[in-house]
């Protein structure tokens, strides 16, 4: 123990991990949303700081580009957007059934994570070995050019199909659609399910 | 130094040009849909013209894997001339289904060019699954037609019914798009490799050493054939097919049904019969089993039904299993798959052109009592239905009977008697559900309130279902230009 505690990295694994679990610890208890989601920028940043410990720059970067910048802001646009009370929540007290539920998940979940880790590598020291974000960047553009590619044209259906579903149209002419659906429209909910 | 090579991946460049295009001439010249229709028509007739000029590269060169240069762990595209078949047959059945349900584009308005550029854009997925030499590849690929797809399936957001199918379409398809990723993880994780060629590639894996623990590459198999399974929609993965059919816009139906069986067969055989032909012991065993359930489960249910789009969808469900039976065969199945999957394919898609002019080009459900007495109403399109329903049943003069043949030959000689029996026996009871439609449409009275109701069909509709008819008769009567072209398409 006394040897653990003697390096540096291990003191700042400590110093990382320490707000890390607070951060989580909070974002769950917390009574107010938006301080559950600012909390959660805490453990997502702590989990990027560990990455950067563990030499994976490129993995910390995405961590906060990501999380930090796009899921968070979707978060608190969600929030915003849906009009959810911005302030204290009082009456969104669980039950002790679900407080025991949601116990008995995590901790099994932790469990099994346990297990895997420590069966699959136990002593194994695994050796740092830093991946530089210029080397994933190269094999981005030259062996994955072409799915790399390919994946904006995925997000670009996604981006089409997006705004064409949610779009209202301005006037839409509602009777134009049905005539062109014919008498057979009626039948549409009667058929519905068999099978 | 490492080339590009631009023309194994020409179409899909061409694709995606003209899917912006579309969308900056609607958008910003404030064009209308004659300028998408001649974008949208060049652009796949200059994709198909690419596929010609593929096959005789491949015939002055041979079969290439491309994007490899110095990167060789990875190669990612595969110009062969089964990629090329398979990619031409893609973008035909895509070009005949966009024209077919052109109607759809005209009572979109404002939503048309999006309807375009979308189709377009799955096209060009369809087309990567198809010619892709890397597992990751033809994930992205199937990914792309599948979020391409789900849009489509809701575009018609007035009727309920829509966005059931686009939601029931969306989860499960993702849900198989999972099962299908997580398949390639543990591909991965067996071989070492996610590329299919090369000389790290999963084929150079199995020529090396034999996998004495083979848990995970079977648990690997399995997950991706869950995955296709369901994109190509066999049996026990069937269950969305009905619904989706029945409610999406009726003119966006053709490419749905018969793009992603291509697409979906393509690279299962790909899978299959070229990656993991090392243990085609094992899987063969299971796409058998699939092929009778799909068979017998398609056949009955689609006795049952008394809406048109929901039969044809459990018929799908029967062919599925027919093109599964061919695959049980190996490599040496591949010709006799691509045969049924090409004159299939125009078939469904003539079949749902016609329930797109009968129910209407956005409309969903297509109750079979509005075929009654058809052929009163419109000889000419109760002709059309007569042929494609005798295609689908198999009965000789028609590809389908062709296909067929093929198909149980393929099974036979690779030792599955039992299957071709199967599929027999179920094909005879399939002619039921045919035959009863061409009884409806000429044996029957017109429903009085819809007899004097004339049925109107747009020209390119008529055109589109005029090529699928003659197809079909032609490939029947003559099979031997498109069978000396599919013994060709082999996988490299």
């Amino acid at each position: 123990m006394n040897d653990w505690l003697t390096q540096a990295e291990n003191w700042a694994f400590i110093l990382i991990a320490l707000p890390m679990v607070l951060g989580a610890w909070r974002s769950v208890t917390s009574r107010n949303v938006v301080h559950s989601v600012l909390f959660l920028v805490i453990t997502l940043a702590a989990s990027a700081a560990l990455f950067l410990l563990l030499g994976a720059e490129f993995v910390a970067w995405s961590v906060v580009l990501v999380y930090i910048g796009a899921v968070i802001v979707l978060f608190l646009f969600g929030i915003m957007i849906t009009r959810a009370p911005l302030g204290m929540e009082t009456e969104l007290s669980h039950s002790n059934q679900t407080k025991l539920g949601a116990a008995l998940v995590s901790g099994a979940l932790f469990a099994l994570i346990t297990v895997a880790v420590i069966t699959g590598f136990g002593e194994t020291e695994i050796v740092s070995n830093p991946t530089r974000t210029s080397e994933i960047g190269q094999s981005m553009f030259e062996r994955f050019v072409i799915p790399f590619e390919v994946v904006s044209v995925v997000l670009l259906a996604a981006l089409i199909g997006g705004i064409v579903l949610a779009r209202r149209d301005p006037a839409e002419p509602g009777d134009s659609s049905s005539s062109l659906g014919g008498a057979q429209s009626a039948h549409v909910t009667a058929e519905g399910g068999e099978a | 130094m490492n080339e590009i090579a631009f023309l194994p991946i020409a179409a899909e460049i061409l694709l995606l040009g003209g899917a912006v295009l579309i969308l900056m001439a609607a958008v910003t010249l404030n064009l209308g849909p004659r300028t998408w229709a001649i974008i949208a028509g060049t652009t796949l007739g200059l994709s198909f013209l690419v596929a010609w000029v593929q096959w005789w590269r491949i015939d002055d060169v041979g079969s290439q894997i491309h994007y490899t240069g110095d990167f060789l762990r990875t190669p990612m595209v595969v110009m062969d001339y089964f990629s090329v078949f398979g990619g031409g047959l893609v973008i035909a059945a895509g070009g005949i289904a966009l024209l077919g349900g052109w109607r759809l584009v005209g009572s979109l308005e404002k939503r048309g060019a999006e309807y375009v550029a979308l189709v377009l854009l799955a096209v060009a997925g369809l087309h990567i699954m198809v010619i892709s030499a890397n597992l990751i590849l033809m994930f992205i690929g199937l990914e792309t037609a599948s979020i391409a797809l789900y849009v489509v399936a809701g575009f018609t957001r007035d009727r309920p019914d829509s966005d059931e199918a686009a939601i029931k379409y969306f989860l499960l398809g993702s849900f198989a798009s999972a099962l299908f990723l997580y398949g390639i993880a543990l591909t991965y994780a067996a071989t070492g490799s996610t590329s299919i060629y090369g000389p790290t590639g999963i084929v150079a894996f199995f020529a090396e050493r034999a996998i004495t623990e083979p848990g995970v590459l079977l648990i690997g198999i399995a997950l991706m054939i869950v995955g296709l399974g369901f994109k190509v929609s066999a049996a026990p993965f069937h269950q969305w097919a009905p619904d989706v059919y029945q409610g999406a816009p009726g003119a966006a139906v053709p490419l749905m049904a018969s793009g992603v069986k291509i697409a979906g067969f393509a690279a299962m055989a790909r899978v299959l019969t070229v990656a993991f032909d090392a243990s085609i012991s094992d899987w063969a065993q299971v796409i058998s089993a699939l092929a009778a359930l799909s068979v017998v489960v398609g056949t009955l249910f689609a006795i049952a039904q008394s809406d048109f789009k929901r039969m044809l969808a459990y018929s799908g469900v029967a062919h599925a299993g027919f093109m599964l039976t061919a695959l049980v065969a190996g490599q040496s199945g591949v010709p006799g798959l691509w045969f049924y999957l090409g004159t299939y394919a125009f078939q469904l898609i003539g079949t749902f052109i016609i329930a797109s002019i009968i129910s209407g080009a956005a409309g969903g459900a297509s109750p079979l009592d509005s075929y009654r007495g058809l052929a009163k109403r419109s000889p000419v399109l109760a002709g059309a239905l007569a042929v494609l329903m005798l295609a689908m049943g198999g009965i000789p003069l028609t590809a389908g009977f062709v296909g067929k043949v093929g198909v149980f030959a393929a099974a036979i000689d690779a030792g599955y008697l039992w299957l071709a029996i199967v599929g027999l026996v179920s094909a005879v009871a399939g002619l039921f559900f045919y035959l009863r439609l061409i009884v409806l449409a000429y044996f029957n009275d017109p429903d009085p309130a819809l007899a004097d109701e004339p049925i109107t069909a747009p020209r390119s509709s008529r055109l589109a279902l005029a090529v699928c008819v003659s197809f079909t008769f032609l490939f029947g009567v003559l099979p031997w230009p498109l069978l000396n072209l599919t013994s060709e398409a082999l996988p490299l």
